[in-house]
């Protein structure tokens, strides 16, 4: 049993390890992310694209998606899900276009 | 009365913080390379980048006809007052939600020391207006006033596009009082999509044909067509992408998150759901956007993660608040010399060198440039200053129907005739012209 009382049950709570791994965490981005973000336009670079394979996992998730979170659900469920399943199929073909 | 008091106090010391770190010149900092083209909007009327942001250039006016700096004055106008006013609004959403003035302040001082927020809060960009927008139309969505929600998630995508597929996902996750959103329906089309018929017109008209310009189906289509970076980062590059969007909300937000995620697993439902897509649609949009400065884009989610946070807090010990205050404090001591746009600006100053190049050249030279980009904008704004230089903008990779029209353009205002730069750029030179080429 962890200690209810006195200072080492600080360091046996589960919250102040988050709390504390957070602020490490914290700290660190902020060394690491800062620098990236305070840039001019002009250090900014475009890094490649591949829009086949997104498409082809966007497809993929959202057929999925549509077809597990509609099973067992009423029909007007299931063509509310189809629908939107549509539509973003149809929404990254425009990429293709 | 004491309510009102502490709104306003919020409001007054959050536009005096942003205002301070707002860059007093021209700046590309923090990718704001886009600044070029907002400033000449607030001089003159023209098509600017796609989609046009109809309200944003028409309320850029009001800094143009100002008679102070127009790069200060504009961000002071256009994203510090709209910031502050985001930050006071957070105040008063928390404070209506839980009841309780201190935790309204910590999630005040949350987006306060929020970093994302703060880089536009304090350059020239257009998110801040926007963003003021939707938290506007979430304040009165809390208080179930849909045609006033309506009306603001209108005006918020009149600024930028964005907010359109926010305002479909809003529409979705309430789908239960569906009959009470087609009614506003009307509303949210008047203040948000007519206003897009100034972009159409500014087309057809005789404005100066640098972005855009000329009124066609293909012209159109060109113009928006713009937008292949959406959706297409390659998968390899996914993971670093999601490394930057953790570094990036843990910066912006830090110890916060505890309670943000408390909020959340807490908050009554028809809050959350509307929330989640707020939040969930720009980082989607960063991690597969091909350009990598789109985190810009987070700005929309920070004021409703800073909600999150207070109303986290509500069932917390004051201990937990006092910390999550004093992070959140801290952060807005260290931006304010890390994320300065001011002192980075100053430190730096390329896209103000830049520009006084252009100015410094010969008037009734041809200047050769892109197109578009923090380069070509930087043109547009000289123009827009009122110098008289002849735009000669390089070919396109591909055949567009907005550079022909472009080309029809720079023969009627400027008489040089060809088809392509190439051409125009001989026309100048036997035309007796000084040409130079800006890198």
């Amino acid at each position: 049993m962890p200690p209810k009382r006195g200072w080492m049950c600080m360091y046996l709570n589960r919250r102040w390890w988050a709390y504390s791994g957070l602020i490490v965490a914290t700290i660190a981005a902020y060394v690491y992310m800062v620098p990236k973000i305070a840039i001019q336009e002009t250090a900014v670079k475009t890094i490649g694209s591949n829009l086949t394979l997104n498409i082809l996992l966007l497809l993929f998730f959202v057929g999925y998606g549509a077809d597990r979170a509609t099973r067992g659900k009423p029909k007007k469920v299931q063509w509310l899900a189809w629908g939107l399943a549509t539509a973003a199929i149809v929404t990254s073909l425009r990429f293709l276009l | 009365m004491r309510h009102r008091f502490i709104a306003l106090t919020v409001f007054a010391s959050s536009f005096v913080y942003y205002g301070l770190l707002s860059a007093r010149e021209y700046t590309w900092v923090f990718a704001s390379g886009d600044s070029g083209d907002w400033l000449a909007s607030a001089n003159m009327w023209f098509v600017p980048q796609a989609f046009g942001s109809p309200l944003y250039i028409a309320l850029a006016k009001i800094p143009g006809a100002l008679p102070f700096n127009l790069p200060i004055t504009m961000a002071l106008v256009l994203s510090a007052i709209p910031a502050a006013v985001t930050v006071m609004l957070v105040y008063l959403i928390v404070w209506q939600l839980t009841n309780r003035a201190l935790l309204a302040i910590t999630s005040a001082v949350v987006l306060l020391g929020c970093g994302v927020f703060l880089t536009q809060a304090t350059i020239v960009e257009e998110y801040c207006l926007s963003v003021m927008f939707v938290v506007a139309a979430f304040y009165f969505y809390i208080n179930d006033r849909k045609y006033m929600t309506a009306l603001f998630l209108g005006l918020g995508t009149a600024v930028h596009i964005v907010v359109l597929p926010i305002a479909v996902l809003w529409f979705f996750v309430s789908y239960r009082e569906w009959r009470g959103w087609i009614k506003a329906m009307p509303i949210y089309i008047v203040a948000g999509i007519l206003p897009y018929g100034l972009i159409v017109w500014l087309m057809a008209s005789d404005a100066p044909r640098l972005y855009a310009g000329g009124l066609s189906w293909g012209a159109v289509n060109n113009y928006l067509g713009g937008t292949e970076v959406v959706g297409t980062l390659s998968l390899t590059e996914t993971p670093m992408r999601l490394l930057a969007l953790v570094c990036i909300l843990l910066f912006s937000l830090g110890i916060a998150w505890l309670s943000i995620m408390r909020g959340f697993r807490l908050a009554d439902k028809r809050i959350a759901l509307v929330v989640l897509p707020t939040v969930a649609f720009p980082m989607w949009y960063y991690i597969t956007c091909l350009h990598p400065s789109t985190w810009t884009y987070l700005a929309w989610a920070m004021p409703f993660l800073a909600v999150m946070a207070g109303f986290g807090l509500l069932w917390e010990r004051r201990l937990i608040v006092n910390v999550v205050l004093a992070g959140a404090i801290l952060f807005v001591v260290a931006n304010s010399y890390y994320l300065n746009a001011d002192l980075i600006s100053k430190r730096d100053p390329q896209a103000l060198a830049y520009f006084e190049n252009i100015m410094a050249l010969p008037n009734g030279s041809a200047v050769v440039c892109d197109r578009y980009g923090w380069r070509g904008f930087a043109v547009y704004y000289a123009i827009s200053e009122g110098k008289e230089i002849t735009p000669i903008f390089r070919d396109p990779d591909t055949p567009s129907d907005l550079y022909s029209n472009y080309i029809d353009w720079v023969h009627e205002k400027y008489g040089l005739s060809g088809s392509n730069a190439k051409e125009l750029i001989e026309d100048a030179t036997e035309k007796g012209l000084d040409v130079y080429v800006l890198e």
